[in-house]
């Protein structure tokens, strides 16, 4: 077993003295998440702050957020695969797990959502003939694709890493890497990369579609303001890109540091996915300056009462500071670092990511309530209850807890050595 | 025979899901296809509709005078829950000018005929909503169960039993015109009628709904095709605001009045094309009742 494989492998070898009371308190929250949805089963969405004039709140938001995150895996992911951009192999993995854990909480954010979840099932009874006409159906034939689609790709070059495990560990452990390698034959690696690369070629047209049939949702209704629109598509997926790049960011530095990955993980690539997310950040503050003009300047009255709830209103304090310090800020010292050659600050690219991450989940929210209060009706607000940020909470929780356990399971940086350029 | 390899077992597969694909929607749009299957699902929930019909309403708006009575009516005639939820199918404001003021809910006093404590104000009117059954409707194209659809006659109905609760319908609709059971219906031991003061038993001719789906007004489905002709909103209005009848019946109270009345659609750009029509003869009612 060479040095690398001994790095990559800490976490699952060893086990720090702080990880289990960190795992209990996630596990907490989690259960205290499930224990908010089991009254809110009981008595009815009721228990929610939402009305017949704001249908969609939190759940909805969270929805759109965790899909966004899922982004981010397979776009550097593929990225890494098609265009050779080997030097970041090393947080693919990383990448791809996190679009994993984040497409099921945004599946069961939809759940969550449901006035009747037992019914579930009849989206897929009835799927022949609503597939036509709800985009509802659309998004979760897209999402159900892109997650069979995603697991796969992150499972097939990853036998290769579950074998070298297999052979490493003794007892259970063992035996789980057994299960999980079925039909493993030696050499297979070379057959595999060249099916992923063919994969990441499918799979990138897949991750445009998802975000854009989630556009799709709401902007094929012509009845709601700042929704509408033929934007939307290219506005979600910057979005989308934006908050996965930047949460994978964080992610990385936090392992980092955790497991003196130092060099595994070369400031090189903080720097690239720092250039990348001070690009995309400021292409999404164009499309808001350019959302927002339109909204004003012709000023037909639901674009305009909107932007003005955003703008001035009772959003104007989320919205202003969501927009400056979550998105203006970290745009801006990114764009600084981008032009300075020399060192980088993980620590600061990584904390402005992180504002960055936090920045889209309250944008989200801004695009989704708004609309609906002001759009709908002037006689009717819309604040989320604790149950909604009880569940709120616990998806984070829940997601950290998945991605935690899963980081205790599988290798998270890829064995092989990636090629020098 | 001929052992099948992999790749023709592909393409044969790609084969018949197009086929199957074409066969379904071919010599039909998506829409009929999606409707006939809801409407077979929803069979025994509501009379069937009577073909070529096309109903329709028609508000006037200058003569409400913002007493209720509809509002209630249509409660008890619908089994619309009372608490917690207090949902309502009709959705009345109080108009200053172009914009509501207020929404106006509470029962009327039981004996009153026209005269009302708390309407009209001096200087409102009154408009009230309820399900416009657009002809172009907007909800049930993005509905994931079918369980709200397009009925024969034109009527937009909800399969209780289908809904899953989404409310995709509701972010679709363009009037709020539909409303959420965000609670278990509960109804109060004693409905008492706005009309004569007695107590109503729940109507046994209206399915019940259950916490989680969506509903709203049906055109009192179980009475218009069911011999009735009019539905109890119409029916118990005192200033005779509210007019009803099939559009495609030249004969009709509504085809009459929309050949003489100045009409408006409201939101008309959307392309829904509701069927609820508003109109005004041009008169306000004051405070005493009188005209002005």
């Amino acid at each position: 077993m060479t040095e690398r494989q001994e790095k990559i492998m800490r976490p699952l070898r060893t086990t720090s003295r702080e990880f289990w009371p960190f795992v209990t308190a996630l596990a907490l929250i989690t259960v205290v998440f499930i224990y908010a949805y089991t009254i809110q089963l009981s008595k009815g969405l009721g228990v929610t702050g939402l009305n017949d004039i704001t249908i969609w709140g939190v759940y909805i938001v969270n929805f759109i957020f965790f899909i966004g995150l899922s982004h981010a895996g397979i776009a550097i992911s593929a990225a890494v695969r098609i265009m050779s951009l080997h030097k970041y192999a090393p947080i693919a993995r990383m990448a791809e797990v996190l679009t994993l854990a984040s497409l099921m909480m945004a599946g069961s954010s939809i759940v969550i959502d449901l006035g009747r979840p037992d019914r579930a099932y009849l989206m897929v009874v009835n799927f022949a003939s609503r597939i036509g006409a709800s985009p509802l159906l659309w998004d979760i034939t897209a999402v159900a694709t892109y997650l069979i689609l995603s697991t796969t790709y992150l499972y097939l070059p990853m036998r290769e890493d579950l074998a070298i495990c297999r052979d490493r560990f003794t007892g259970w452990r063992k035996r789980m890497y057994e299960i999980t390698l079925p039909g493993y034959e030696v050499g297979e690696e070379k057959v595999i990369k060249r099916l992923a690369w063919w994969m990441a070629v499918t799979i990138l047209p897949v991750m445009v579609m998802v975000h854009t049939t989630v556009s799709w949702i709401f902007s094929l209704l012509s009845n709601r303001p700042l929704w509408f629109g033929a934007a939307a598509g290219p506005y979600f997926i910057a979005a989308a890109v934006a908050s996965g790049i930047a949460s994978v960011v964080v992610i990385a530095a936090i392992l980092r540091k955790l497991f003196h990955w130092e060099d595994l993980l070369p400031p090189a690539i903080f720097r690239g996915l720092g250039n990348f997310l001070s690009v995309i950040t400021l292409i999404y503050l164009y499309l808001m300056l350019v959302e927002q003009f339109t909204a004003r300047y012709a000023g037909p009255a639901g674009e305009f009462f909107v932007s003005e709830a955003w703008l001035f209103g009772s959003y104007a304090t989320l919205f202003w500071s969501l927009t400056t310090i979550g998105l203006v800020l970290p745009c801006v010292y990114l764009l600084v670092q981008a032009f300075r050659p020399g060192k980088i600050n993980i620590t600061l690219t990584s904390i402005f990511s992180l504002f960055i991450v936090i920045a889209m989940w309250f944008k989200r929210y801004i695009i989704i309530v708004p609309t609906l209060t002001v759009g709908g009706s002037p006689l009717q607000t819309y604040a989320p209850s604790w149950v909604e940020i009880t569940i709120l909470g616990g998806s984070f929780a829940a997601l950290a807890l998945i991605y935690t356990i899963l980081l205790k399971l599988i290798p998270i940086i890829e064995m092989e050595e990636p090629p020098h350029e | 025979m001929s052992k099948l390899n992999r790749r023709d077992f592909v393409k044969a597969l790609a084969a018949v899901g197009v086929v199957a694909t074409l066969g379904k929607i071919s010599g039909k749009s998506v829409k009929d296809v999606t409707s006939e299957v809801s409407r077979k699902s929803a069979k025994g929930l509501y009379p069937s509709a009577e073909h070529g019909a096309r109903y329709a309403m028609m508000i006037d708006s200058g003569a409400c005078i913002g007493c209720r009575t509809c509002l209630h009516a249509c409660k008890l005639e619908n089994n619309v829950p009372d608490e917690p939820s207090n949902m309502e199918w009709i959705d009345l404001f109080e108009m200053e000018n172009t914009r509501p003021v207020s929404e106006v809910h509470g029962m009327p006093p039981a004996d009153s005929s026209v005269d009302y404590t708390e309407s009209p104000r001096e200087g409102h009117w009154y408009l009230s909503f309820n399900c416009f059954h657009c002809e172009n409707p907007p909800c049930t194209k993005v509905c994931p169960t079918g369980a709200t659809y397009q009925d024969d006659d034109g009527l937009i109905l909800v399969n209780y039993d289908l809904c899953i609760g989404c409310r995709y319908c509701m972010a679709a609709c363009p009037y709020n015109a539909r409303q959420f059971n965000w609670w278990d219906p509960v109804y109060q031991p004693s409905r008492v009628s706005p009309i004569d003061g007695e107590i109503v038993p729940l109507n046994p001719k209206v399915p019940l709904r259950t916490r989680g789906v969506v509903e709203k007004c049906t055109f009192c489905v179980h009475r218009i095709r069911d011999g009735n002709p009019v539905p109890r909103c119409v029916e118990v209005c005192p200033v005779n605001a509210r007019h009803f009848g099939d559009l495609n019946d030249p004969e009709s109270e509504v085809s009459r009045l929309l050949e003489t009345v100045r009409t408006h659609r409201i939101k008309e750009e959307l392309n829904t094309k509701p069927m609820l029509y508003y109109f005004t003869r041009g008169v306000k009612w004051k405070d005493d009742g009188e005209k002005i």
